[in-house]
């Protein structure tokens, strides 16, 4: 992996990060609505997601319900944490306030969750950024996504046209031991902003072996897997994207 | 869901493919998928959840034309239909904030902060008429994506009609008033009220349908800088 800077950028891209935690154990849905009761003293929203699955087998419809999922928001909806039957997943949507901030929530919600409930191992970390990056495009006019992504798919010369829908999705170990990395780049379909042309970066570092147990070396694991995000992000885009950044 | 390979996101993931939360994902997921949204119908179930509640699940299906792996299964999270008018407003302010994060990167904080006070105010519930329907999550989308294409430094004062969508007003110091009633899928109805400088000032009406694309365009012979400018 190349040299890299690390970049605090005026308006970074990130559109959600996560830190998630799965344990090696199912919750119960009463153990679960317990704990949820905790959280709610520091998130004021608190919403039940049911899941079902669904099936179609020639004329015959099958819905079975499954044990869903609590999500607990800010009042302003931009910190959200989910708690499935197996995980802890903690988001932080746009706008993005900085490590620091992030790092702080993901230590107080996790020591709520310790002494709240059983301890099951840690079996799998997850540090996922997703990033989309807005690009002028008057008039609707195309754009090269190699202008501000290095990431994206190589066509052979027999079209004239630039792409105008791509995803390329790569996971791969990383050059740091234990860790993985899922990389999707691709256009977004419907850019949120008129005259802009949307392109998407998701990055999810992870790891599901030698996971330390004891809270300050989790959360030191929590934070090499910040540093490769960083490193992984700043390979994946060019000077045209962080012009855009700066902005 | 037990079998989820990414580390999960409230707006985006591969878990939850066909169901629309956030505005980008859901198209991009159907290209991840291999799907695309035109060959397939939607079709609503509704199921009892298992707190009591109703829940609505929205399954994509291809009605007419099945797809060639048969059987097949899908596995959806249900949404909480409301059940009382402060659910459906707490659900509407929620879907505006979701919205606006998705773009606040584009957005001052205070200027974002400022809007939020003004959308808890114009929904909340002592004030709302129980009549009227909740503000619709296409009409907001369609107000944000007016406010960030006209780079309006000034906010809107907001209202809202009965069948769900919401209004943004601006109005300069002459008392010159632009009025845009957001629709859905980008589609607005402007009305402009101008005080024109003659001796006896008199006000001149135009009113029109377009989209959010063309909206500058349409106003372009009015001035709206007037409106959009000042921070006033």
């Amino acid at each position: 992996m190349s040299d890299f800077v690390q970049k605090n950028y005026l308006h970074p891209p990130i559109t959600e990060a996560v830190i998630e935690f799965r344990i090696e154990h199912e919750f119960k849905k009463e153990e679960q609505e317990n704990l949820a009761r905790q959280f709610n003293r520091v998130y004021p929203n608190l919403g039940i997601e049911e899941t079902a699955d669904v099936s179609i087998d020639g004329n015959e419809l099958n819905v079975q319900r499954v044990h869903g999922s609590f999500r607990l928001s800010s009042s302003d909806e931009e910190d959200v944490l989910v708690l499935r039957p197996s995980s802890f997943s903690l988001s932080r949507l746009a706008p993005y306030a900085g490590w620091p901030e992030f790092m702080e929530r993901a230590r107080r919600d996790w020591t709520i969750w310790l002494s709240h409930m059983p301890r099951y191992p840690v079996v799998r970390v997850g540090i996922r950024y997703i990033n989309r990056i807005d690009v002028p495009a008057p008039c609707y006019g195309s754009i090269n996504p190699s202008d501000y992504l290095l990431i994206v798919p190589s066509m052979p010369d027999v079209v004239s046209r630039p792409m105008s829908n791509y995803v390329v999705q790569v996971e791969t170990r990383t050059h740091m031991e234990h860790w993985s990395t899922r990389i999707v780049s691709g256009h977004v379909s419907t850019p949120p902003l008129v005259g802009y042309v949307s392109l998407l970066l998701d990055i999810d570092n992870f790891r599901t072996e030698a996971i330390p147990q004891r809270p300050e070396k989790l959360w030191e694991t929590v934070q090499e897997a910040r540093n490769l995000k960083n490193q992984i992000f700043e390979n994946c885009i060019t000077d045209n994207a962080r012009a855009l950044f700066d902005q | 869901m037990t079998d989820r390979t990414d580390s999960g996101s409230v707006v985006h993931g591969a878990d939850m493919p066909l169901f629309d939360i956030g505005a980008f994902r859901t198209e991009l997921e159907d290209a991840q998928l291999g799907l695309r949204p035109a060959q397939f119908g939607t079709s609503g179930l509704d199921v009892e959840g298992m707190t009591g509640v109703r829940h609505v699940l929205r399954a994509s299906v291809a009605p007419s034309k099945p797809r060639t792996v048969s059987p097949w299964s899908v596995r959806v999270d249900a949404k909480r239909r409301p059940s009382s008018l402060a659910d459906a407003l707490y659900d509407s302010r929620a879907s505006f904030k979701l919205r606006v994060a998705n773009v606040a990167m584009h957005l001052s904080t205070e200027w974002r902060k400022k809007f939020f006070k003004q959308v808890d105010s114009l929904l909340d519930e002592d004030e709302w008429d129980e009549r009227d329907l909740p503000i619709t999550d296409s009409s907001f989308v369609t107000l944000i994506r007016t406010v960030l294409f006209t780079k309006a430094k000034r906010r809107p004062g907001l209202g809202a009609t009965s069948n769900g969508h919401v209004i943004a007003a601006w109005t300069t110091v002459s008392d010159d008033r632009l009025t845009i009633e957001c629709l859905g899928d980008d589609v607005v109805r402007w009305t402009v009220v101008i005080r024109v400088g003659t001796a006896d000032d008199r006000d001149e009406l135009a009113a029109g349908e377009t989209w959010v694309e063309r909206l500058l365009e349409v106003l372009a012979p009015y001035g709206p800088d007037r409106w959009f400018d000042d921070e006033g």
